[in-house]
């Protein structure tokens, strides 16, 4: 149950699209959404979907495990997909008693789903080859300008990636202690709503003793290695941008202008 | 009491996924009710992921687990009470502990058996005294206690459950000698006095030659050996092979034997060997 959370998982691998800068990643997720957002029809969401699919195919992600991460989202999918096929005006096809389908409905309603699910995939595909590692140090780069801003730049990756190292980690503590509260008959599937959260007690104080006891050692052991913050901070790794990189964006450039065009000329 | 019985039983994780591990491989196995028996292994050869299928914990993916010869995934009751019934300790259970006493964390399984409050305080009593946890305790939060102590306080909630069978996985990784031995004391005492069948997991020979009456090596997902301590230990090349030891007297006997003394193929534990060198150096008996 709790292995079906793949957010922030990474498939290790050795492919063009895992040996891709985190930044060029990042910024084709933007150009990708944008590009989304804006296209309107058939044609120019073809054009996206198409790339993606260019993009998946050249990863050798299974779409299996990409669709697996669908399916939390499976709620809010259905939920807009009803919304627009029944409550959409325009040319009616079909009905019945109180509700009405329009073919702008339909049309609205596919593109909608399209646009979903082409979103969610970008960016599971994003967070499926690039390690949180590598994500954490792109986000950092690519949000240095802000430093001047006094943002707290570093601090906010240094966060997110214990954060994202982390999630792994007390997942499988969770299971585990789940399993060992199940051994002492610990029941976690039947009775009311009350009963069910009661039942987690024996889970969760162990998870939070743990967590705690986690995050002290984590940093005595930052303190230890004489962690001081982002100031004069060197790294072991420095992202470099290559041809590949330079390419990918350059095509991603032309993927957005493609889909603008194709908007214009409302195809 | 019941036996246990294991049928081509196979277990994948993360199955479907590029992560799939195949942890069990064909495993059959019999264990009679009442053995006291060791499962070895190098580290990632499936104890753990074995030991999960005995109460059920985990479904297998092929194969059955029967229990008093029956499948123990036949229903939801069923399952429910097999938990009751095969007692598992985790490694280092002391993790798990969450009550705010001692008491109540060890009452914690024979609460959820839905026993009267008599029985549930009996058994509690008892349990800690087989864990060797002192009811000066029993008013303490469990999680200012030491580790020792914590992973006892663990063993006792499991035991207080009463079970047929009682699984330990490496009770005693992370103790101190004396510590290791009194728990393994009180693991055996317990033996004698309920009967009941014990599995222990443990990567310590020495332990498992003087602990159990059989021995089962796994070896990637399989059961590589299986017999007396005596016959397993009589195949030290095979174990070597395997990534684990056998024990010292073993090895000093090998020795020996390599050196010219004499001494027959059985030893593996202190005494038989000191008993056997003592006779041959001239009849002293000890
Ligand atoms: N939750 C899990 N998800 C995926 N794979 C797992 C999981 N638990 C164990 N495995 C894999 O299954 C195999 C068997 O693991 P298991 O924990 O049973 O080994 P073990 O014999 O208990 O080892 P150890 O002596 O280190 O405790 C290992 O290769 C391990 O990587
Ligand atoms: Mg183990």
């Amino acid at each position: 149950m709790l292995k079906d959370i793949t957010l922030g998982q990474y498939f290790p691998g050795d492919t063009l699209v895992h040996r891709l800068d985190p930044r060029t990643k990042l910024i084709s997720v933007v150009l990708d959404f944008i590009a989304l957002f804006t296209a309107n029809n058939w044609l120019s969401t073809a054009v996206v979907a198409l790339t993606l699919i260019l993009a998946v195919a050249l990863s050798r992600i299974k779409p299996r495990a990409l669709l697996k991460g669908m399916k939390p989202l499976m709620f809010i999918v259905v939920f807009t997909a009803v919304l627009n096929l029944f409550y959409t005006e325009g040319h009616v096809i079909a009905q019945f008693w109180i509700f009405r389908i329009t073919s702008e409905g339909l049309r609205r309603t596919i593109l909608m789903v399209l646009r979903i699910f082409l979103l969610v995939s970008c960016t599971f595909l994003l967070t499926y080859t690039t390690s949180p590692l590598q994500l954490t140090d792109g986000l950092e780069q690519l949000l240095r300008p802000l430093k001047k801003l006094r943002f707290p730049v570093h601090e906010l990756a240094m966060m997110m990636s214990i954060a994202l190292r982390f999630i792994p980690t007390l997942i499988e503590e969770t299971d585990k202690i789940m399993s060992a509260q199940k051994a002492r008959g610990a029941d976690f599937e039947t009775g009311g709503l009350m009963r069910r959260a009661r039942a987690l007690l024996p889970v969760l104080v162990p998870l939070f003793v743990s967590a705690l006891r986690r995050a002290d050692e984590l940093a005595t052991a930052m303190e230890c290695r004489c962690y001081h913050g982002g100031e004069g901070r060197t790294r072991m790794k420095t992202l470099q941008m290559h041809t590949a990189d330079h390419l990918t964006l350059l095509f991603w450039i032309g993927v957005l202008c493609c889909v603008i065009v194709l908007k214009r000329f409302g195809l | 009491m019941p036996d246990i019985r294991l049928e081509s039983l196979r277990y994948v994780y993360s199955r479907g996924t590029p992560f799939e591990k195949v942890a069990l491989n064909d495993v059959t196995l019999d264990i009679p009710a009442g053995q006291y028996v060791a499962l070895l292994g190098h580290t990632g050869s499936g104890k753990s992921t074995l030991i999960q299928q005995l109460n059920g914990l985990l479904t297998p993916t092929a194969g059955r687990v029967l229990y008093d010869g029956e499948d123990i995934h036949r229903s939801k009751e069923a399952l429910r009470d097999i938990r009751f019934r095969v007692g598992l300790v985790f490694q280092y259970p002391e993790y798990q502990l969450f009550e705010e006493t001692v008491y109540k964390d060890i009452a914690f399984g024979p609460g959820n058996m839905r026993l009267p409050a008599a029985e549930i305080e009996e058994r509690v009593r008892k349990s800690a005294h087989f864990a060797g946890v002192d009811e000066s305790l029993f008013d303490a939060s469990p999680l200012e206690l030491s580790g020792g102590q914590k992973r006892r306080i663990a063993i006792a909630g499991v035991m207080a459950m009463k079970p047929d069978v009682l699984v330990l996985d490496e009770p005693i990784a992370g103790l101190d000698p004396a510590g290791c031995r009194s728990l393994l004391e009180n693991i055996k005492r317990y033996h004698r006095s309920t009967g009941c069948t014990i599995v222990l997991v443990t990567h310590e020979m020495n332990v498992a030659a003087t602990e159990a009456e059989r021995l089962l090596v796994m070896r990637a997902g399989q059961i590589a050996l299986d017999g007396t301590p005596q016959e397993v230990f009589s195949r030290p090349e095979e174990l070597r092979s395997m990534g684990l030891d056998i024990p010292g007297a073993a090895a000093l006997a090998q020795a020996l034997r390599q050196r010219g003394v004499s001494l027959p193929e059985s030893i593996y534990s202190p005494k038989y060997l000191a008993k056997t060198l003592l006779s041959r150096m001239g009849g002293v008996s000890c």
